[in-house]
């Protein structure tokens, strides 16, 4: 999403980072900007109307030393909770539009999210990210003068423009846009300066792209990656003309293909598993062990596979397909085992939107997860974690995580201790501001919500955790 | 610079007082980007216009600096065989850009009512 010149198509591309505290009218503004644009956006996931991810926006306009600008917008979650997911985002920008909350109740919150930002942007290399001031809800009847906060923004140290708007009246939002716009050629114009422009095309060509690479590099488990290994080129991702019978399921395999193979390209982890970055929000992997000398012995395993994919078919994610593809384009070539799946919502992803509601709400989701979590453990002779583990609609436990090799062992089962370290250190990660209330609320949930096998042990071990 | 809302306001008056309107956008000249728009044509690309004109405002703006000109620019008349465009600056950062069917509309006019309502933008 950095700026970068992409010469095939003599295009300037820089990416415009709307930040701000959480409901100060990011999205909002976006819309505004969208529709005086005539664009559409594209949010790839919300909460209760709040953006969990991001916004996107596309506008090619204006001109740069002769060449199209072509601007990639995007908004960052102001949650705390989505922290990283903002910290990934704005490490790609070119310029930010900070909208602040300046509501006199809001304005509090707006001068904190600045300090964060600041020590954010302090962290980039290269020429200064500039910063616009967008001052929202300038609509309603209780807002800080504007004097004050040009006055106070100075006295912090932010010697920026300020530009007033109502993102709900819709208007404001195209001056800071523009505005933004400025600040981040004077920036490429100091890369290039600096020879450091890079050239080519675009990181992240659509919504898309940007929303798997987060959910595949962002929240993913983190562990190196790296593009190939001692010097030799990774192997070849799954693309959508592979031949017959190297697909199952043949038919919505091939759908499947179709769908996920767009612009893939592979990375090798430093266990030598193999991913590849997919344009939608799929999931390509291959395990370091699933290469194969030839194409029958590939097959074979293929095969193996697939059946032991039919024998868990009721507890498994519905969209999946496995592959087998040449490494590389040699007539020796090995051949690599690949699953595709569809990234569906786990257990933790449900647990850490529910942190974003009220302490209660996310109590009764803990309660929730506990539960199917136990119940999965039980049924499922898969590795069930909170991160492999979702719901299907009729509420059962559902497995959504990668699909283990056949000889692969499962995780022993779980008991009540080890499910409650699982949801002690994801709530710790990730509400750990939050864990006494989140204790306080799990001792107040009905008697009835921990009447499941190992429920109370669960919570009273939980409880303890917290409150520690 | 005036609010957006003003601007839109403008471009509504102007829009309606020259005869043979066709469009007037309020353009960032660094940048090429527009601020606000007005267009009663679909066909006529403004966006693009804005942003090769901008190129045109430049270019004049570094003639001016290479021959030492100790004055500002105040606007660019131009005449095609059907059309009428103004570019009229406004402040130091961005222009008026207006396009005329030149069978309807008259040069003077259009220069008078643009520059009326661009002190409106300041």
């Amino acid at each position: 999403m950095a700026a970068v010149f992409d010469g095939a198509r003599d295009v300037l591309v820089i990416s415009v980072v709307y930040d701000g505290p959480p409901e100060a009218g990011k999205t909002s503004s976006l819309a505004a900007l969208a529709k005086s644009l005539g664009r559409t956006l594209y949010t790839p996931e919300a909460l209760d109307g709040r953006t969990t991810y991001f916004d996107w926006m596309e506008y090619t306009g204006g001109r740069f030393d002769g060449s199209e600008i072509r601007c990639q917008v995007v908004t960052v979650p102001g949650q705390t909770i989505w922290a990283e997911r903002r910290r990934a985002l704005l490490e790609q920008a070119e310029v930010v539009v900070f909208v602040g909350d300046t509501s006199l109740s809001g304005w509090p919150g707006t001068l904190e999210q600045l300090s964060n930002l600041r020590r954010q942007l302090d962290q980039r290399s290269g020429p200064p990210v500039g910063v616009v001031f967008q001052a929202n809800k300038r609509d309603l009847k209780e807002v800080v003068p504007l004097a004050s906060i040009r006055e106070q923004l100075e006295v912090l140290g932010w010697r920026i423009g300020v530009v007033e708007s109502s993102a709900e009246e819709g208007w404001g939002t195209r001056e800071a846009f523009v505005f933004a716009v400025r600040l981040a050629l004077d920036r490429v114009r100091e890369l290039q300066k600096r020879g450091e422009l890079p050239k080519g095309s675009s990181t992240f060509e659509t919504g898309e792209a940007l929303f798997a690479h987060l959910k595949t590099f962002i929240e993913a488990p983190k562990e190196p990656v790296f593009l190939s290994e001692r010097g030799s080129p990774a192997p070849r991702a799954p693309s959508a003309d592979v031949p017959s019978g190297l697909i199952w399921p043949p038919v919505e395999g091939r759908i499947i293909l179709h769908e996920a193979t767009e612009g893939l390209s592979t990375v090798v982890t430093s266990k030598g598993d193999c991913l590849a970055v997919a344009s939608k929000p799929w999931r390509v992997h291959s395990r370091a062990a699933a290469s194969f000398s030839g194409v029958e012995e590939g097959r074979a395993a293929l095969i193996s596979w697939a059946r032991f994919h039919a024998v868990h078919q009721t507890a498994i994610s519905r969209r999946r397909c496995i592959i087998l593809v040449a490494e590389d384009s040699a007539p020796e070539s090995p051949w690599r085992l690949w699953q595709i799946m569809h990234a569906e919502r786990s257990l933790a992803d449900i647990l850490i939107e529910s942190f974003a509601a009220s302490t209660f709400a996310a109590a009764e989701r803990i309660a929730d997860c506990a539960r199917l979590l136990i119940n999965a453990q039980q049924r499922l002779a898969l590795p069930c974690t909170l991160y492999t583990i979702g719901q299907n609609e009729l509420g059962d436990p559902m497995y959504v995580g990668l699909m283990p090799a056949i000889d692969e062992r499962p995780l022993p089962p779980c008991d009540a201790y080890a499910v409650a370290t699982e949801l002690t250190q994801l709530i710790q990660r990730r509400a750990r501001d939050r864990s006494r209330e989140v204790a306080g609320a799990l001792k107040n949930l009905p008697p009835s919500r921990a009447a499941f096998d190992g429920g109370r042990e669960i919570f009273d071990r939980l409880i303890h955790e917290l409150e520690r | 610079m005036a609010s957006e809302k003003v601007v839109q306001e403008i471009f509504e008056k102007i829009s309606n007082e020259i005869p043979g309107f066709i469009a007037a956008s309020l353009v960032d000249i660094d940048s090429g980007m527009t601020l606000a728009v007005k267009a009663v044509r679909s066909d006529f690309d403004l966006t693009a216009a804005s942003a090769y004109n901008s190129e045109l405002v430049k270019q004049k703006m570094k003639i001016m600096r290479a021959l030492n000109l100790k004055t500002g620019l105040e606007d660019m008349l131009i005449t095609l065989g059907d059309q009428i465009h103004l570019i009229k600056l406004v402040g130091s950062t961005s222009f008026i850009y207006l396009a005329a069917d030149r069978a309807s509309a008259n040069l003077g006019i259009v220069r008078t009512i643009v520059g009326r309502h661009a002190t409106g933008l300041m």
